[in-house]
């Protein structure tokens, strides 16, 4: 009997505090689906009728072009964090090269360099070659500061990758890009997920850079622009609500979906 | 040198990665032309402007019409709402690339960029298109710097009470004529359950309008233009009595309840929809609002009148100027097409385009021949008449003072709201930031 | 040191010799070199050479729009030894750093064990429901929480007002002196879902061997959680903990969406305090001063964290 009791109060803790925890994403979608007058007189009911011509509305006024720049701001920086990431990490990882153990360190002490400490001299560097208000001036640094966890995370996979398969594709005559793009890569699948997972969310989110790097609305990416909505909706909230939930909803499905390799990601990063 | 060295790095290093990049970099509006543009090809400009979606609106009719009648030009146009408008701006204007055409308020957020040098001299295209004889001197003053012109106003702004007159007759109340009346005027609301006033000054802008006006009338006029052009001796900036004085009037509105909570997290729109939903009687707030009430359907529903004269002994100033500000566009010197920002500046506050600018937004213009009175919405004809009539003009604190000193003032009054800081302890931060600007201004 | 070198090093059966290295070696060098050379350029490119551009920056008055650039030697870093609201920011971030650390750690891993020992099924419901808000964006989380915190109808209002107290009156995100902890609800709500699954997931590694022993001797599950899975996580404790600090000592989206370091710079934080130098009040000199410092405090973090991860990697 006491160790049922003791199970109920754990089940009302855990669940009361998720249900704490969950409220406010709740509201967030069940809200944006309402009228302005329904979210104030009852924020938890269900709406009356959805009115999902908030969701049009949003979508109309930016949110749809916001998202395609974050796809492609995102997909491109990706593709390319996990390409040279993937060649360094691989190199330092099983190649003994002098200076090798320096380069590391390097890559990995960037890590803990806030973004916000190096925001003036970027924006006068981009700005010198032009690249300021470019989806690639927001690329290129994305992918510089993507390095360090990704060469983190892939190199303590590489260590352990068998040496056997490596020999056997030179004897095959694979020079060395061949051996890590066409042999080692494909091995290593799901190390790679874990970065392209982990940067996508990271990527899909990020606000500091975007802020002082793109300035055209065209160009914005989904954090940025939801910040042109605080602006112009702060009092009509379905529609600010609408558009929150638009741009949640695509992270929340990738996060779903990969769940498991997402999480691997975070705990490699904190071994 | 290792700066060239590192740049040119930078371009060589970018130059492999551009190859991916460069599909999304080049895609949407804004792309300019590359190289120099030969005669006849077309010349594109981009327009930034703080605006709300009802100006937007009219600006992108005015656009329409300007690209039809010239169509080798193409605007592009920015919007930006108001708290974001002069960050926005400032990150342009320090930058390669900054837009050719932008909204300015007139004061130190003009002389700055004068300062600085980053305005077009549009002195040339005054005498041109006879800006002089159509637009109102005082405005055309107002963007001057040294007899030299740089930007062209478009519209006079100014700030008046506004008042529900239905609510006003079911209270009792009558419109005060001193500042003493109108405390007790938000005393009486205040104890029938409601603020006197909608206020958010979450932005912190609508309170430097209080303080603005209140300055004004305090300290005096002659003080005020000392003091905020930094040309007053170090050991007397910013010591008059006048500005503790200021602070005070506004704590006395505060204690007389004529704002309700929570002000300082309270946004000018959210402030904006109290008023029109006749939660308070009044609200304390610019002439571009007209648009938006008249949107909501309070057109010829409501009153209007400036902040009421100080009639003790403490108060220096003019009691009779008005709280005001002209707003125009600049142009950029780095502009590649500056004769044509300049026609579409004169397109912009042509007769045809100033009279919509009236009808279609209830904004004032800055020429007198587009004033319709007999079509002209009351509320604007009330401004025009009042306007005329004051004895002078208070300029937005924050539009005035230099950046740095007007945000130590913004924070101040938050703080004096709050109750953090008192009125002795914030003018004591605005004169050390002062002497401090002054100091690094001298060098 | 790894598998395929010591092939490589089996195979020459001279000694090393410091200064000449054979063909096949410098070949591999070569390789070396050429598969680190895009993350490495990149990297100096846009982190390193910025970094240090700051530090050189920071002896410097000028501003974006400024064309004047000016050396005044130390004088930044003298003005903000005396500048109140860089030390608030840095209290600020202080009070972040600890109440984080406290918060997010103290209930993740009280929500972690519960869920990995306490309960039975929905497990992982819990586990992806906690975690959905870490996968926000903060903007969104921001503004979601800015519309909460609304002084008039937010939801916090409510729920304070259900409880049978008074919001106050200056709104959530109005009074200077409650503002920070506001933004910390809102950081604490976002982030210990994280700190939670980190510490799951080593929970979960914990052999279950010795929770049966234990179990044989009769000790309770709060006995078990102190005398074994806490000791068995340390080391994910003591990462989560660096994290988290980290985290606090970077913030920035939250507080610049919901209060823009305000009212009057009462939630300034070093990250919104760089910004606003930088970008608002046009003082790039200034700023990269408090980048330097901002600096120091997350490389003194990082080198820690770098100690933790590297070194238990390289011994084994």
């Amino acid at each position: 009997m006491k160790l049922r009791f003791s199970t109920i109060i754990v089940y009302l803790l855990v669940g009361g505090y998720t249900l704490l925890v969950s409220l406010p994403i709740v509201w967030m979608f069940l809200s944006s689906t309402k009228t302005v007058r329904e979210l104030f007189s009852s924020p938890f009911a269900l709406p009356q009728e959805p009115q999902w011509s908030n969701f049009a509305k949003a979508w109309e006024s930016g949110i749809s072009q916001y998202l395609v720049n974050s796809l492609i701001v995102t997909t491109l920086s990706v593709v390319l964090i996990v390409l040279v990431s993937a060649l360094a990490a691989y190199a330092l990882a099983r190649i003994n090269f002098p200076g090798r153990i320096a380069i590391y360190l390097l890559l990995i002490a960037g890590f803990a360099i806030p973004v916000h400490t190096v925001l003036v001299p970027l924006y006068r560097s981009l700005n010198s070659v032009g690249l300021l208000n470019t989806h690639a001036g927001l690329i290129l640094p994305y992918v510089a500061f993507g390095i360090p966890f990704s060469v983190l995370l892939l190199y303590a996979f590489f260590l352990e990758f068998p040496s056997e398969i490596e020999d056997a594709a030179r004897i095959d005559g694979c020079n060395i890009w061949q051996l890590v793009l066409r042999v080692v890569m494909p091995l290593s699948l799901p190390a790679l997920v874990s970065v392209v997972v982990f940067q996508s969310v990271f990527l899909w989110n990020e606000f500091s850079l975007a802020l002082i790097v793109i300035r055209d609305d065209a160009l914005r990416t989904i954090p940025l622009g939801l910040t042109k909505f605080q602006g112009q909706w702060s009092t009509n909230w379905t529609l600010m609500l609408a558009s929150l939930s638009m741009a949640t909803l695509p992270v929340l499905i990738l996060f779903i979906i990969l769940q498991r390799q997402f999480i691997r990601s975070l705990v490699g990063f904190s071994k | 040198m290792f700066q060239r060295f590192v740049r040119l790095m930078v371009v060589l290093a970018i130059g492999v990665v551009m190859v991916a990049c460069a599909a999304p970099a080049a895609a949407p509006g804004g792309a300019e032309p590359a190289g120099v543009a030969p005669a006849g090809e077309r010349q594109v400009l981009d327009l930034w402007f703080n605006s709300d979606d009802l100006f937007n609106q009219y600006n992108e009719k005015i656009i329409a019409e300007f690209e039809a009648a010239n169509p080798d030009i193409d605007i592009v146009y920015s919007p930006y709402p108001n708290e974001a408008y002069k960050t926005n701006l400032q990150v342009a204007i320090g930058s390669d690339d900054p837009p050719d055409i932008f909204f300015n308020w007139a004061g130190d957020d003009t002389g700055r960029y004068v300062r600085e040098g980053h305005l077009l001299d549009l002195t040339p295209y005054a005498d041109q298109y006879a800006w002089g004889e159509q637009l109102s001197p005082a405005m055309l003053a107002a963007f001057s710097v040294d007899d030299t012109l740089y930007g062209v106003p478009y519209s006079q702004e100014a700030k008046y009470f506004y008042y529900h007159t239905d609510m006003f007759e079911e209270m009792g109340l009558t419109v005060p004529t001193t500042f003493d009346e109108l405390l007790a005027l938000c005393t009486t609301v205040s104890d029938a359950g409601m603020p006197a006033l909608a206020f958010g000054n979450q932005e912190r802008w609508e309170g430097v309008h209080y303080m603005t006006i209140f300055n004004q009338k305090m300290a005096g006029e002659d003080t005020l233009a000392a003091d905020y052009s930094l040309s007053n001796d170090p050991d007397t900036l910013f010591t008059d009595p006048g500005y503790v004085e200021a602070f005070k009037r506004l704590q006395a509105m505060q204690e007389a309840g004529c704002f309700g909570d929570a002000i300082n997290s309270t946004t000018p729109d959210a402030a904006l929809i109290q008023f029109v939903n006749k939660q308070t009687p009044m609200y304390y707030q610019g002439t571009w609002i007209m648009g938006a009430l008249k949107d909501n359907g309070l057109e010829g529903q409501y009153g209007m009148f400036r902040m009421p004269p100080m009639t003790d002994a403490a108060a220096k100033g003019n009691q009779n100027f008005v709280l005001a500000g002209p707003v125009g566009l600049e142009v950029s010197n780095k502009t590649q097409y500056p004769d044509a920002a300049a026609k579409f500046l004169d397109f912009y506050v042509s007769q045809p385009s100033q009279q919509a600018l009236l009808v279609d937004t209830n904004r004032i213009p800055v020429r007198a021949d587009a004033v319709d009175r007999e079509t002209a919405a009351p509320g604007v004809v009330a401004v025009a008449d009042d306007l005329a009539t004051g004895e002078g003009t208070a300029l937005w604190l924050d539009v005035v003072l230099e950046n740095s000193i007007s945000e130590v003032y913004l924070n101040a009054i938050q703080e004096v709201l709050a109750g953090t800081k008192t009125p002795e302890e914030a003018v004591q931060a605005v004169r050390e930031q002062a002497l401090k600007v002054q100091a690094e201004m001298a060098e | 040191m790894t598998n395929s070198v010591q092939t490589y090093d089996n195979q020459s059966e001279k000694p090393r010799k410091r200064r000449r290295a054979s063909a096949r070696q410098r070949s591999e060098w070569r390789d070396g070199y050429m598969l680190v050379a895009p993350a490495l350029i990149l990297f100096v490119l846009l982190v390193v050479y910025p970094m240090f551009n700051t530090i050189y920056l920071s002896f410097f008055n000028y501003g974006l729009t400024d064309a004047r650039i000016r050396f005044i030697g130390a004088n930044n870093f003298i003005e903000l030894m005396g500048d109140e609201v860089f030390w608030r920011a840095l209290r600020n971030n202080l009070t972040i750093l600890i109440v984080s650390v406290i918060v997010q750690v103290g209930v993740g891993l009280i929500l972690a064990a519960l869920i990995d020992r306490g309960i039975r099924w929905g497990k992982s419901i819990a586990r992806t429901l906690n975690f959905v808000p870490v996968v926000m964006s903060a903007v969104a989380v921001a503004i979601l929480w800015q519309l909460i915190y609304d002084p008039t109808v937010g939801l916090a209002n409510r729920f304070v007002s259900l409880i049978g107290l008074d919001p106050p009156s200056q709104g959530w995100l109005g009074d200077p002196r409650i503002v920070i902890y506001s933004i910390l609800v809102v950081a604490c709500w976002q982030y210990t879902g994280y700190v939670m699954i980190i510490i799951l997931a080593g929970m979960q590694s914990v052999s279950q061997e010795l929770y049966e022993a234990a179990a044989i001797d009769g000790a309770t599950e709060i006995q078990k959680f102190f005398s074994i899975t806490l000791p068995s996580i340390r080391n994910v404790n003591i990462a989560v903990i660096l994290i988290t600090m980290i985290g606090a000592v970077k913030v920035f989206d939250l507080v610049y969406i919901l209060t823009r370091g305000g009212p009057a710079n009462a939630s300034q934080v070093m990250g919104t305090y760089i910004y606003y130098n930088a970008f608002t009040v046009n003082r790039a000199g200034y700023a990269s001063a408090i980048s330097v410092v901002l600096l120091v405090f997350a490389l003194i973090l990082g080198f820690l964290q770098l100690r933790l991860s590297v070194r238990p990697r390289e011994a084994a």
